[in-house]
This record gives C-alpha cells, sequence and structure tokens, in this order.
C-alpha cells in the first residue's frame, strides 16, 4: 500500500482504550456473539500506574507535606469540580465554559479543514501549488501559537474571531501537510485505472484522490485537535470571559488551585474524547485502510 | 483493424540528461476479436507500449490509432486490467465494477444490474457485497476484469494481469480469460513474460526483445484454439506440440536479445 499508515499516537496516549486495531467492517454481522476481547496487561499495568499517582497525591495532601494551597487533595478537587457544574465559576457553569472553549476549537477545526485540505492536495499534485503553499506552511509550522498571538489581536481585535484564529493557525500546518503527503501517496495505477474509464481531472480528484488521502486527511486532524486544544489556554488569556482556559486562568488570580486542578483535569478529559472521536471517525470512514 | 500501431517511438528523459529510447519504429495492426500476446523478457518496453495504446504516456513519435480515431489520451474504447488489481478498497466489490458507469452518470439501479452481470461473466454472481479486502489475490483480478469490461471497451489491455498471483490461481484465471474472450469476443493485448501463458491464450504472438525494444517475432498460433476445440485445456501445456513450441520460442526471446546486444 502506498498511501502513509496512520501514525499510532492514541496507542502511546491512550494505553486505557482498547479498540480492535483492526476495525470492524460496516454491518457486519460477526459482531453478534463474538466474545470481549481480554484486558491486555497494559491496560492494567497503566491502571495501576494512575492509581498511584492519585494515592500518592491523595497521600501528599492528607499528611500536610504540601500545604492546601499548592496541591489541593484529590477529594477537594472533585468536591469543587462538582460545585463549578452546578454553581458555576466566574458567572459561568462548567457547561458553559466547556461550550465556548469546544466552539472555538471546532470553528477552527472546520476553517482549518476548509482551507488546509485544498492547500494540502495542492502541496501533493501540483509542482506549482507546492511552490506557492509549502514556505508558507514550513513558516508556519515552527512558530509557537504564543509568539503570534500579540500579532493576531493587533490585526482581529480581542473578540471571537482572534481566538478561533490563533487556534486555526496552530491546527492548519498538520493538516496540509498531512493531505499533502496524502495525495502524493496516491497509487498511480487507481489514477490510471480511472483514466481509462474515462474520468474528468475533477473526477480523479473527487473520486480517487480524496478517498486515497482521506486516511492521511484523519491522521492530520487528530494531530491538528491535539495541537488546537493545546492552544486554547493561550487563545482564552486574553479578553475571554467564557472558556476553560480562561477559567484556569482566572482561578490562578484568586489562587483558587483546586479550580486550576479541576481544569487541568477537565482539559485532559475532552482531550481524550475528542481523540476518541476522530478513532471512531476513522473505523467509520477509513476502515478499510491497511487491509489491503 | 481494430488497433493500428504505426512507426511508434517512445522515449523517456533520464535523470543524467538526455533521454532513453525505449521502444523504436514499432508497427502493429490487430484485427477485431484477436487475442495478441506481447510476449518479451524484463525491460524489453512491451509495458510501455501497452501504456502508450492506454494513452498514458504519449509517444513520442508515431501514431496509435484505435478504429478510426487516433489515440491521443486516455479513453473508454481501451479499458486496461494491470498486474497490481488497482481497486478503490473504499468501494465493495460492486461499486469497483460500476465506477466506470458512475463517472459517466448512468442510474444507480442500471449500474447495479450491469456490475452484477460483469460480476457473473467472471465467476463472482453474488460476491457484489463483499469488501476488497475480503477477496482473494484471483479474485481481485476478476473484479479488475469486471470493471474493465462493465465499460465496454472496444479493446480489454491486461498488463501481466496474472503475474502477482500463485501458479494454481493463475491457471485458473488463463482459462477464465479465455472464457470471457470467447464470450465477449472482445480484441485484446495481453502482455506476459510467461512462456506457457503465451502460447496457451494468444491467437497471435508478438515478441518484443532488445533495447531499444523491437518485434523480432510476430506469429498466429493455434495450440490454444486446439486445447479449446478438442477440450483439452490446460493439458495440452504438458503435450509435445507445446513443448516444442515453447522452446522455439525461447529460442527467439533470447537470440533477439543478443543479437541487438552484439550489433
Amino acid at each position: 500500500m502506498s498511501h502513509s499508515t496512520p501514525i499510532p499516537v492514541a496507542d502511546i496516549a491512550l494505553p486505557l482504550v482498547i479498540l480492535p486495531s483492526e476495525g470492524v467492517p460496516r454491518g457486519a454481522d460477526e459482531r453478534v456473539g463474538r466474545p470481549l476481547p481480554a484486558v491486555p496487561a497494559r491496560v492494567w499495568i497503566s491502571a495501576a500506574t494512575i492509581t498511584g499517582l492519585v494515592a500518592l497525591w491523595w497521600a501528599a495532601s492528607a499528611s500536610g507535606t504540601v500545604p492546601a494551597l499548592f496541591l489541593p487533595s484529590p477529594q477537594s478537587v472533585v468536591a469543587r469540580l462538582g460545585r463549578i457544574a452546578t454553581e458555576g465559576f466566574v458567572d459561568a457553569t462548567l457547561a458553559q465554559h466547556l461550550a465556548a472553549s469546544l466552539f472555538r476549537v471546532f470553528a477552527a477545526l472546520a476553517a482549518a479543514l476548509v482551507i488546509g485540505v485544498p492547500a494540502g492536495l495542492a502541496i501533493g499534485l501540483s509542482t506549482v501549488g507546492r511552490g506557492i503553499f509549502d514556505p508558507i506552511v514550513e513558516f508556519l509550522r515552527p512558530i509557537p501559537p504564543l509568539a503570534y498571538l500579540p500579532l493576531v489581536i493587533i490585526w482581529a481585535g480581542i473578540g471571537e474571531t482572534a481566538k478561533v484564529l490563533v487556534i486555526g493557525l496552530a491546527m492548519l500546518p498538520p493538516i496540509v501537510i498531512s493531505t499533502a503527503a496524502g495525495a502524493r501517496g496516491v497509487d498511480r495505477s487507481r489514477v490510471n485505472v480511472a483514466r481509462a474509464l474515462g474520468a474528468t481531472p475533477l473526477q480523479l480528484l473527487r473520486f480517487v484522490v480524496l478517498p486515497s488521502a482521506l486516511p492521511s486527511i484523519l491522521t492530520g486532524t487528530r494531530i491538528a485537535l491535539g495541537a488546537g486544544w493545546s492552544t486554547l489556554v493561550a487563545a482564552e488569556l486574553v479578553a475571554a470571559t467564557r472558556g476553560v482556559g480562561f477559567m484556569i486562568q482566572s482561578a490562578a488570580n484568586f489562587l483558587a488551585t483546586d479550580v486550576v486542578v479541576a481544569g487541568i483535569l477537565v482539559i485532559a478529559g475532552v482531550a481524550f474524547v475528542l481523540e476518541l472521536l476522530v478513532r471512531f471517525a476513522e473505523r467509520l470512514l477509513v476502515g478499510w485502510a491497511g487491509r489491503s | 483493424m481494430k488497433l493500428t500501431i504505426f512507426r511508434l517511438d517512445v522515449r523517456f528523459p533520464v535523470p543524467q540528461g538526455g533521454e532513453a529510447t525505449i521502444l523504436k519504429d514499432i508497427d502493429l495492426a490487430v484485427g477485431a476479436g484477436e487475442l495478441v500476446v506481447l510476449l518479451g523478457a524484463s525491460g524489453c518496453g512491451k509495458s510501455t507500449l501497452l501504456n502508450a495504446v492506454a494513452g498514458f504516456n504519449p509517444p513520442t513519435g508515431g501514431e496509435i490509432w484505435v478504429d478510426r480515431r487516433r489515440v491521443e489520451g486516455p479513453g473508454i474504447d481501451r479499458g486496461v486490467v494491470l498486474q497490481t488489481d488497482a481497486l478503490y478498497p473504499w468501494l465493495n466489490a460492486r461499486d469497483n465494477v460500476a465506477f466506470g458507469l458512475r463517472l459517466r452518470g448512468v442510474s444507480r439501479r442500471e449500474r447495479e444490474l450491469r456490475a452484477e452481470e460483469a460480476l457473473a461473466l467472471v465467476g463472482l454472481d453474488g460476491k457484489g457485497d463483499h469488501a476488497v479486502w475480503q477477496l482473494s489475490g484471483g479474485m481481485r483480478q476478476r473484479v479488475s476484469l469486471a470493471r474493465a469490461l462493465v465499460a465496454d471497451p472496444e479493446i480489454l489491455l491486461m498488463d501481466e494481469p496474472l503475474g502477482a498471483l500463485d501458479a494454481l490461481t493463475r491457471e485458473q484465471m488463463q482459462d477464465l480469460v479465455l472464457n470471457v474472450w470467447k464470450r465477449t469476443g472482445k480484441t485484446i493485448l495481453f502482455v506476459t513474460h510467461s512462456l506457457d501463458e503465451a502460447l496457451y491464450l494468444g491467437t497471435r504472438i508478438v515478441v518484443l526483445a532488445g533495447r531499444p525494444g523491437r518485434i523480432v517475432l510476430d506469429e498466429a498460433s493455434t495450440l490454444g484454439r486446439r486445447a479449446l476445440d478438442e477440450g483439452l485445456g490446460g493439458r495440452i501445456k504438458s503435450s509435445a506440440d507445446f513443448a516444442e513450441a515453447r522452446e522455439k520460442l525461447r529460442g527467439i526471446i533470447f537470440a533477439g536479445g543478443e543479437t541487438r546486444a552484439a550489433a
């Protein structure tokens, strides 16, 4: 197979999730009556590691070794999380903070896909496209989002646009680069067969190149979601009134360490769920990848 | 003539600069319903010739005509089956076969009907719903053949279609190709480097040899037809006539290469 196999980021990052690496064919009836896969040893090891870390955290705060101002106890963080969810923190409930953050990330993702996929296809398929877009991507890629945040604020103001823009800029390079790699890797024979069947250039793009590149595009989306989510806090530093990043930021001003820790846990949890969503999309859309 | 190749030259630029001549002065005329086997050692240009007829790489010199139309690029009058099945793994077998019809905007109902017909022709009735990765190598090549047939091309271009299959599957597929050829009456240009395959399938054998490649033999072959008519099938391959023809062919292929090298 010539198309690139997805980078197994999640395999390292998500030891707790067991998904059969082969996926499940859509509508397959073999699903019925199949025994659940045994829990692999590494999952037990990971579970033990996490339990151990939480125990250490609990011991450190319960014994008074570390003052609550620096490290609140696990129970107080959980209790605080409950109160943020019901009563809210700085004029918004947890759900409202989360909704604001998720809106920014998904608006940025949509924009990055709308711009990044065509740009990636241009890089992968044409010398001219590559000449135009490659330097832009290579310029943008290594810059940390915090470095261009001030410029984006000067240009786009302190409203919602600036935040979406910063997150989108962080998401763009992985999507462009992975789309380009996918488009470049399209099997020559597949293209030729379609041409012999009378495909126009546009049909080649729509029916051969795009589906061939889709596994790569989804891998890029997965990486982009990670990049965007981690840019979120930076984007919400300035003039935000809602958002998980903003919540953490303002909690730090009040030295409300339990809120800070609770916010960090929420960010990690959401990232985990997003990762699962992309993997689910991969199984649904490109279950064929790596099998033929 | 179904296919006319007139003084075809194919040259490719090489990385070191300059050009490499792959084919020089190829003349070939193929009549309707012929099954012409292009035979030759690796690198003699037989795939290049097929790709030129398919329109994938334009000839550097000379002309190719199909019926009364000059070949300027790929077209639906020439169906291709390649060594790698080149199926679309995101489509099931039926949608792969119907791919060409979909490109032409044929209605879903009609294209599924015609795809099923084509699948039945290659012995895959009822396998339409299978995913590509659920099919064996031989079955995939059958799907690939059905995909080319469903577009109803004037000529079928087959570039070592059985080269990647195991020996037993290959024999079965040779019979399938003969069967399809007999039932559809298509004109077929079949590239192979197997002597047995050439003698068993071809109504005519064209041997390419040398660098640049040129035609060193072009003659009718009757062994495959005899196998069909007398009901011998693959058993003819162990007959004395077949062995003799094979040795003669082998001699021509290797001698063709040597005279060019010496020249």
